[in-house]
């Protein structure tokens, strides 16, 4: 099954007839928005973090002076500027600044373990790196390791050379001190469509995050549909539920600055009381992974008619059940709920579905709301095993072609030929499709349901997770002989809350496996659970029969 | 009724010699997202207590559980 979406325009500026859209003058990029609006408003409100109210002037400056920064260090426009900081203000304004110095930015969380975060570092080859003080102490042991110098600014730091002198020599690091004296950047060094705007690294099968790099082109391109789709306008107040080394994030941030709103960060402990934040700041658009509300019903939080302010209540990032639809309805009446879908690699999302109460609870499969239909300027097509379109109504994997794909994996040849294919059957012309890897099926009514992975492929609380990522951290522990990951327990819809590790080994000690791995992999790819077994049971065909042992999870541990 | 101690050790499967008055949510691996509604949902059970989205937010350390339990 083929469908073949309108073609884009080639780079015009039509479509964009609402004014919410991405101001062109500035190359159509992802700061260009931001800027635009800056100029016409500086005093409105552009981001709420903890008890700070920042607005687009403000905002603007100190991008501007911490760009000004890394490009005199540099002596030239910077390629790429990481940011290392969790829901801080400095992580915000990083992202901004480091497209005002004319790079991609890549988001580096501190909670992760630095391993991971070192071998994302030295694979993206950063120019300079932006840091929040509570991440310097995780920065200094980062940079011992590391073979480039980049630039290093602490905008919050009155003393970064004291914190310095236990890093290695010959780094430039620029502080509070440094920035007070400095002047922001006038004019932004200039970019186009095809370069990076960011670079994020996702799980990987093989035990190597893998890189995805997202062009401006990529996410201006998004951006105009979400704008236009959900009539965006300087009064609105956004959720800002992602973190930022998730691409659902830039939706978060992007979003609002390209039209002139608010979004408003959210603490971890936040999250876990959606109806509280909302009320607190007069929200009007929400976005998160189902995972949150399925918590809220858990604990009877979900009540009607709790969220009067929502005009629109968005999810990602994984399957909806319908009953998260239906309570979330009822709890924010006023707002439109709907359900998208897509991968980093197709740019935040590609795919979305409006729920309606009176029509919708019969469109849905097993429990899930479907995913919809692709944005306009994308073609998508159904394949079968023999990678030819699959008969209308029947189940395949899910390719999809347009505007929003993004170039290939970074620096990665291999594995971008895998993923990314050339094909001049399924649309009009020969186009690039990204195979997804995700089984859908396209329903009588023309929208897609989503059925699950074709591969190992996992969600744990809306992150993916190759659960050969884990294993691999498994098998690297001590004593551990064989190791297979098993997404459990699994939420209404089937969505994974943690993942359950069963290791063989003679002498496998579950504690020291444990902190061995989370020397290596972030929380939410930690195991919950390990259990030892004499050997793996196996299917039919001699593989490892992960359902024999998710049907073990189901069966409480022996004694 | 068990000891607030073995509760929180229990929901956040830590031993319960790990479980002091300042130990704080995110502080540790184990008291994350998922183990802190667990816990929550927990209290509940146990102490007959109900935990509003005000309490899910603030008894986010062992010294204000161990408050707020003391006070029903």
């Amino acid at each position: 099954m083929i469908q073949d979406g309108r073609e884009p325009g080639s780079g015009d500026s039509s479509g964009d007839a609402s004014g919410h859209g991405i101001d062109r003058e500035d190359g159509r990029s992802l700061r260009s928005g931001f800027l635009r609006h800056a100029a016409r408003a500086p005093q409105a409100t552009a981001l709420g973090v903890l008890d700070r109210v920042v607005s687009y002037g403000e905002l603007e400056h100190h991008a501007r002076l911490w760009a000004g920064a890394i490009v005199d260090r540099l002596g030239r426009p910077a390629e790429r500027v990481g940011v290392l900081g969790h829901r801080s203000e400095v992580a915000y304004t990083g992202a901004l600044a480091a497209l005002f110095a004319g790079a991609a930015f890549v988001p580096l969380n501190p909670t992760f373990p630095v391993d991971r975060t070192r071998a994302m570092l030295e694979a993206a080859e950063l120019d300079a790196i932006i840091a929040d003080d509570a991440s310097a102490v995780q920065l200094a042991s980062l940079l011992r390791a590391a073979g480039r110098p980049p630039v290093v600014v602490l905008p919050q730091a009155a003393d970064p050379h004291g914190w310095a002198a236990g890093v290695a020599a010959g780094r430039a690091i620029i502080g509070a001190g440094e920035l007070a004296g400095m002047t922001p950047l006038a004019a932004l060094p200039p970019v186009v469509v095809d370069d990076i705007a960011y670079l994020l690294f996702t799980s990987g099968s093989t035990g190597q995050p893998k890189g995805v790099p997202v062009s401006h082109g990529n996410v201006v391109a998004f951006l105009d549909v979400v704008a236009e789709r959900y009539t965006v306008a300087p009064g609105d107040r956004f959720s800002q539920t992602f973190d930022q080394t998730f691409d659902l994030s830039v939706f978060d941030l992007f979003l609002p600055w390209s039209s002139g709103a608010s979004v408003y960060a959210m603490r971890p402990i936040d999250l876990l009381a959606p109806a509280r934040f909302v009320t607190k700041h007069a929200l009007t658009i929400w976005f998160s992974v189902p995972s949150l509300p399925a918590l809220m019903r858990r604990k009877g939080f979900l009540r009607p008619a709790i969220m009067p302010s929502l005009r629109w209540s968005l999810f990602c990032g994984e399957p909806l059940p319908q009953a998260t639809a239906e309570d979330w309805q009822a709890a924010a009446p006023g707002s439109v709920v709907e359900n998208l879908y897509g991968p980093t690699e197709l740019t935040i999302a590609c795919f979305a579905y409006r729920w309606s109460p009176e029509r919708s609870p019969a469109a849905c499969r097993d429990g899930l709301v479907p995913i919809g239909r692709p944005f306009p300027g994308l073609a998508a097509a159904v394949i079968d095993d023999a990678e030819r379109p699959a008969a209308d109504g029947e189940p395949g994997e899910l390719w999809v072609s347009g505007p929003q794909t993004v170039p290939g994996y970074w620096r990665n040849p291999a594995a971008t030929a895998a993923r990314f294919v050339a094909r001049d059957d399924l649309a009009a012309q020969t186009k690039r499709f990204y195979r997804t890897g995700d089984r859908v099926q396209r329903l009588p009514s023309g929208d897609y349901a989503y059925l699950g992975r074709v591969d190992h492929q996992v969600k744990v609380l809306g992150y993916r997770v190759e659960l050969g990522d884990v294993e691999a951290a498994l098998r690297a522990a001590p004593g551990v002989v064989e190791a297979i990951a098993v997404a459990w327990p699994l939420e209404d819809g089937g969505a994974a809350s943690g993942l359950v590790g069963f290791l063989t080994g003679p002498a496998v000690d579950p504690a020291a496996v444990l902190a061995s791995v989370r020397a290596t992999l972030p929380d939410y790819m930690v195991p919950r659970e390990l259990r030892i077994v004499t050997e793996l049971p196996l299917n039919a065909n001699g593989k490892v029969d992960r359902r024999a042992l998710a049907g073990q999870l189901a069966q409480p541990p022996e004694a | 009724m068990k000891p607030i101690v073995q509760v929180i050790a229990e929901q956040l499967r830590v031993p319960e010699a790990r479980v002091h008055d300042e130990l704080a949510f995110g502080a540790i691996p184990e008291w994350d997202s998922l183990n802190h509604v667990n816990l929550m949902v927990a209290l509940e059970t146990e102490y007959g207590v109900t935990v509003d989205e005000d309490h899910m937010v603030e008894l986010t350390t062992v010294r204000a559980i161990r408050t707020f339990i003391a006070a029903r």
